[in-house]
């Protein structure tokens, strides 16, 4: 469901055309214009108060195809083409596995070749070819590249978190030139207004001639203009300057601030983790010294690897840093290490 | 006439020259020279182009290395009219006993102004003669027709084809006339033919595009060298040129096009799949292996252009996600549902590319660099599967351009997206814009790539805002004013009626009915005192409509109508052009005429009203941009920050570029003479008139500042009573027209014998 999510957040509406109507039930558009048309995994549609009776009473079959299906797999599409709105679901399952950079290879080559036959895979889960072997297929890669996976994700999301922050500086720093812009503008047309005052009452104060005042005056208000130009220039210099330096410091200090900033305005969804995913692998062997690893001394029914995982995962539960970094280093446990 | 700049000699096939041709020349001279670009402003009417073209073509033949000379001018008229010059000055050096050896210049228009095609050149479209014409001379149509026996060919280009490339052409100068009378006679493609000779010409005529739209910049001036010189002519445009060059606008006709367009291609990739998937799998191959050569099709084959600039295209292969044909269907297919989805929104929505991107991916899991070369993809997919009605895939290719940019470019464009058309909000024609903001991406290549660009024009000022737009360093930046024996034009600034109501085109009191009448009054007045043609221009179509049915209501045009008759123009060219000639027609009959036009329309760039065609020109108002418009903010927005040009100055700026472009089609030459009047309140502010052209603001004196419409009409009688005198050239002489004696006498070379030229 994350598509809908983030295409709410762009106010994607769901497609409707006036010629709408609910296959089930016949009922359509023209007689009311709010009429929701939902879609399951089978990409039939149906309306939403027939999905209402339909799902009343937990799962059932889609009444074209048959096909036993929960309510919560139905939702609107945005995409025109139902095609479409399943291949992007689709896409999102192989994303999900199939996320190898193009670092992750020797040449662009074999990235290209990679790149295809996730294609090819895609097309065959979309045309429904051979699913079985292909579903097996991507399980046994994501079994193969778990680490990789869980490691590129993680770098993605970062990027995503990096790109945002720069997006969201950007803003802001167009927010204050624009700011700094209509202040000296503000400036300018204040400093006019008080020259003009100043003039008539120098005009009908000073003893001085008529000329020399507005020579004077003409003198003057050169240089104020060029003194504002050459500020409004420097506040802007200043200004990238600081901005600059600002992102590079946040370039170059890796992680802890970043991490803790989690920004996730999506509705709370209990099951989900608040922090980042920590992976950790256990290693065949660990030279632990302290007597609760020897053989013997654990209780019954447990294993030597549920205690250590046990003792690891409470070590770390709530933890943003992942502990013992200098020996976790050494372990498969690059996913935060790196940047 | 021949004289020497330097120590270069050159032949002027005038008798006289003009003093500020003379110093135009000089300048021109000093930028080649030093090989750095030059900006010069010279009023028009004084022999811009001529002046030019005796000094290069001079330049060229003089000194070694022959540097060839590109020059670009804005509509087909004006590349012919400077065909013709090039030719007399041709023609004139040969009589002045120049040889020239070798010497080929000639211009290139599109096919279809061009072809010699007994039917196809009977189409009246452009995309429809370049369909039928890729249809008839495709490579592999052509290769199908030596096994098959009945398929159409086009002989003029199959005669080309047989021709080695130095029988191609005589050497001489070719205007358009000239090419495709030697195409028709010796059966040839003129079209073609300008394309080969290129290569070799030493002096090349066509439009800005064929320089600045990457599209067809890469097909026809790449493989010119970097000593070219480069001139842009009438360039006062050059930066909404770049702009929309690089800029597109999709509609939801577009995508429903391109929607049926895909399904099309699906169809024909299926079919040839199923009966001999030969080609899809060479193409396969060829952009598996990244052989970008394989790529790099025959010219003629190069049919969907690659829409951003060759700097900024990748040298790599084409991703793997779209190499196969289908999946690169389904790509398009998916994108093309997104711009779908995003035109559903019933809300303003302005993004950079990158947000664009991020969102793009997010939803359809599209990547960056398929994007990117979405454009190519396409080209190349077209071409395998030999799709000649290429006006079919317009829509497509639009699409795909539109992808190709927006992954391309990171700063200097904006994705817009607006639902509703203009102003009223109630009817939905949603349109995606993609805004190029920044003019100097595209002029950017022309820059770093030859050492000499030349940009000139009758109306550059103020001159430092176009470095500053185009961000590039000028060695030579010169404006000239127009010499005169007699003051033959007069700018005058009408601020307020005879009622001493100040009039304005300011939004708030456009409408105002005292600023009407007045207008109107001033209009009547003018008619009534002025001979001939007047022509009058508004600030925009809307205006003018509007103040036109209040004239009609309150019978000013009625009062118009006793002294002259009204044309007006209209959007459509064809309307327009049959008012124009009508309008000829009563100024030479002597009726006399009135031309109400708008300032940023056709009759406003191209036309010119000299003589007894335009006796008077008024501008009502200031011709500001519709400011309003999203993309100009952004626009606006972007130069501020970016070059540090504020707002209101380049809206100044560019109001008045237009409104000196308008008020310059009333001189043409220094026998002609003129009235130019500028009727708004805010004309007689010294911001404003500081940005007026240096020839035309040096008249501006005060008594012609801020006038009333009674006092004005005093001045252009008193005007048109000096001007009505027989007008004696002799007094011209050394004034504004140097022989020979004069040059020395202003410290130059003069009297070049004969001999000396050809060294």
């Amino acid at each position: 469901m994350s598509i809908l999510a983030s295409a709410e957040k762009q106010n994607l509406t769901p497609y409707t055309t006036k010629e709408d109507s609910c296959p089930q039930c016949q009922r359509m558009r023209y007689f009311n214009e709010r009429m929701v048309l939902l879609v399951g995994p089978c990409y039939h549609k149906m309306c939403e108060l027939c999905f209402e009776n339909t799902f009343a009473s937990g799962p059932a079959a889609c009444p074209e195809c048959q096909r036993v299906l929960r309510r919560n797999e139905y939702y609107q599409p945005i995409f025109e083409d139902l095609t479409v709105e399943r291949e992007v679901r689709v896409r999102a399952r192989m994303a999900a596995a199939y996320n190898k950079r193009q670092e992750d290879f020797k040449s662009l080559k074999d990235y290209n070749d990679y790149l295809e036959m996730v294609e090819d895979l895609t097309m065959k889960l979309l045309y429904e070819e051979d699913t079985s072997q292909t579903d097996s297929i991507i399980e046994k890669y994501k079994r193969e590249n778990n680490a990789q996976i869980e490691r590129n994700m993680s770098k993605r999301q970062r990027e995503e978190m990096i790109q945002r922050k720069v997006l969201e500086q950007e803003k802001s720093k167009k927010l204050q030139l624009r700011d700094e812009y209509l202040r000296q503008l503000e400036d300018e047309r204040r400093e006019k207004i008080e020259a003009k005052n100043n003039i008539i009452n120098a005009l009908a104060t000073s003893d001085k001639s008529a000329k020399e005042i507005l020579k004077a005056r003409t003198v003057q208000l050169k240089k104020s203009s060029l003194s504002n130009r050459n500020a409004g220039r420097k506040v802007q210099l200043e200004l990238e300057a600081l901005l600059k330096s600002a992102a590079e410091g946040f370039y170059d200090d890796d992680d802890d601030d970043i991490d803790v900033e989690e920004i996730d305005d999506g509705p709370f969804d209990p099951a989900e983790s608040p922090y980042e995913p920590v992976i950790v692998r256990l290693r065949e062997q660990y030279d632990d010294p302290t007597p609760a690893f020897r053989q013997g001394s654990l209780a019954a029914g447990v294993t030597r690897e549920m205690h250590q995982r046990y003792l690891i995962e409470g070590a770390m539960a709530g933890l943003f840093e992942p502990p013992f970094s200098g020996s976790a280093k050494s372990s498969n446990n690059e996913g935060t290490q790196d940047s | 006439m021949r004289f020497y700049i330097d120590d270069l000699p050159v032949i002027f096939p005038y008798d006289y020259v003009y003093p500020e041709q003379y110093q135009y020349m000089c300048s021109l001279k000093k930028s080649l020279d030093s090989k750095g670009h030059g900006m010069l402003e010279m009023p028009s009417g004084t022999g811009k182009t001529i002046s030019l073209l005796s000094l290069i073509i001079a330049y060229q033949q003089f000194y070694p290395g022959r540097r060839k000379l590109v020059y670009c001018s804005r509509t087909v008229p004006e590349i012919d009219k400077a065909l013709a010059e090039l030719k007399r000055l041709i023609e004139y050096r040969r009589s002045q006993g120049c040889e020239d050896k070798d010497f080929i210049g000639l211009g290139l228009t599109s096919r279809k102004n061009l072809c010699v095609h007994p039917t196809v050149s009977k189409e009246r479209k452009g995309a429809v003669v370049d369909a039928r014409c890729r249809q008839m001379t495709a490579s592999w149509v052509r290769n199908k027709a030596k096994t098959e026996g009945n398929i159409e060919l086009c002989d003029f280009f199959e005669k080309i084809q047989t021709l080695e490339s130095s029988e191609l052409l005589p050497t001489g100068v070719y205007t358009l006339e000239d090419l495709t009378d030697y195409g028709r006679a010796n059966g040839i493609c003129p079209y073609y033919l300008s394309r080969r000779v290129i290569p070799f010409a030493d002096v090349i005529i066509y439009s800005f595009h064929y320089m600045l739209d990457p599209k067809v910049a890469e097909l026809v001036s790449k493989e010119f060298d970097r000593d070219s010189i480069i001139v842009f002519d009438e360039a006062h445009n050059i930066d909404s040129i770049c702009i929309d060059s690089l800029s597109i606008d999709i509609n939801q006709r577009t995508l429903r096009a391109s929607t049926e367009s895909v399904e099309r291609l699906d169809e024909r990739v299926k079919e040839m799949k199923a009966q001999n998937s030969e080609k899809l799998r060479t193409e396969y191959e060829s952009l598996v292996d990244g052989l970008r050569d394989a790529l790099a099709a025959r010219d003629e084959d190069l049919v969907l252009a690659n829409p951003i600039l060759p700097d900024n295209v990748l040298r790599e292969a084409v991703p793997g996600s779209i190499r196969k044909a289908e999946h690169f269907v389904r790509f398009l297919k998916r994108f093309i549902e997104y711009l779908k989805a995003r035109m559903r929104v019933m809300h303003v929505v302005a993004e950079t590319t990158p947000s664009f991107l991020h969102h793009i991916r997010e939803i359809t899991y599209i990547e960056r660099k398929p994007l990117r070369f979405c454009a190519e993809r396409l080209a190349s997919l077209v071409r395998t599967l030999e799709i000649t009605d290429l006006e079919e895939y317009g829509a497509l290719s639009r699409v795909a351009s539109f992808a190709t940019l927006c992954a391309t470019y990171e700063t200097g464009f904006m994705v817009l997206f607006e639902p509703h058309e203009g102003a009223n909000a109630d009817i939905a024609n949603p349109v995606l814009h993609l805004a190029c903001l920044d003019a100097a991406i595209a002029i950017k290549p022309v820059f770093q790539r030859f050492h000499s660009v030349i940009i000139t024009s009758g109306t550059l000022s103020p001159m430092d805002m176009y470095p500053k737009m185009l961000e590039f360093a000028p060695v030579v930046q010169e404006s000239f004013t127009m010499t005169l024996a007699r003051q033959c034009f007069a700018p005058l600034v009408v601020t307020r009626g005879s009622d001493q109501v100040t009039i304005s085109s300011k939004f708030e009191v456009r409408n105002d009915p005292a600023v009407v009448r007045n207008y109107g009054n001033l209009l009547i007045e003018v008619a009534r005192s002025v001979p001939d043609g007047v022509v009058a221009f508004f600030p925009s179509y809307l205006y003018m409509e509007s103040i036109v049915a209040m004239w009609n209501e309150n019978g000013v045009l009625k009062d118009v109508w006793k002294h002259k008759l009204i044309f007006v123009e209209t959007p459509d060219a064809a309307e327009t052009s049959v008012a124009l000639q009508n309008y000829r027609t009563a100024c030479n009959n002597g009726r006399g005429a009135v031309l109400l036009s708008v300032a940023r329309g056709k009759v406003s760039e191209g036309i010119d009203f000299d003589h007894n065609y335009g006796r008077a020109v008024i501008m009502f108002g200031i011709p500001y941009q519709y400011t309003e418009s999203r993309i100009l903010k952004a626009r606006l927005e972007f130069m501020r920050e970016a070059h540090q040009i504020r707002e209101n100055d380049f809206l100044t700026f560019d109001a008045l570029r237009h409104a000196s472009q308008c008020i310059g089609r009333v001189l043409r030459g220094k026998t002609d003479y003129g009235l130019m009047i500028l009727a708004d309140k805010r004309y007689s502010r010294a911001d404003k008139r500081s940005k007026l052209p240096r020839w035309i603001g040096t008249c501006l004196t005060e008594t012609s500042l801020n006038l009333s419409t009674d006092m004005a009409i005093s001045l252009v009688r008193k005007f048109l009573k000096v001007m009505a005198q027989p007008f004696d050239m002799q007094s011209q002489l050394g004034v504004s027209m140097w022989a020979n004696e004069h040059i020395v006498q202003h410290g130059g070379r003069g009297d070049v014998a004969p001999m000396e030229v050809d060294s």
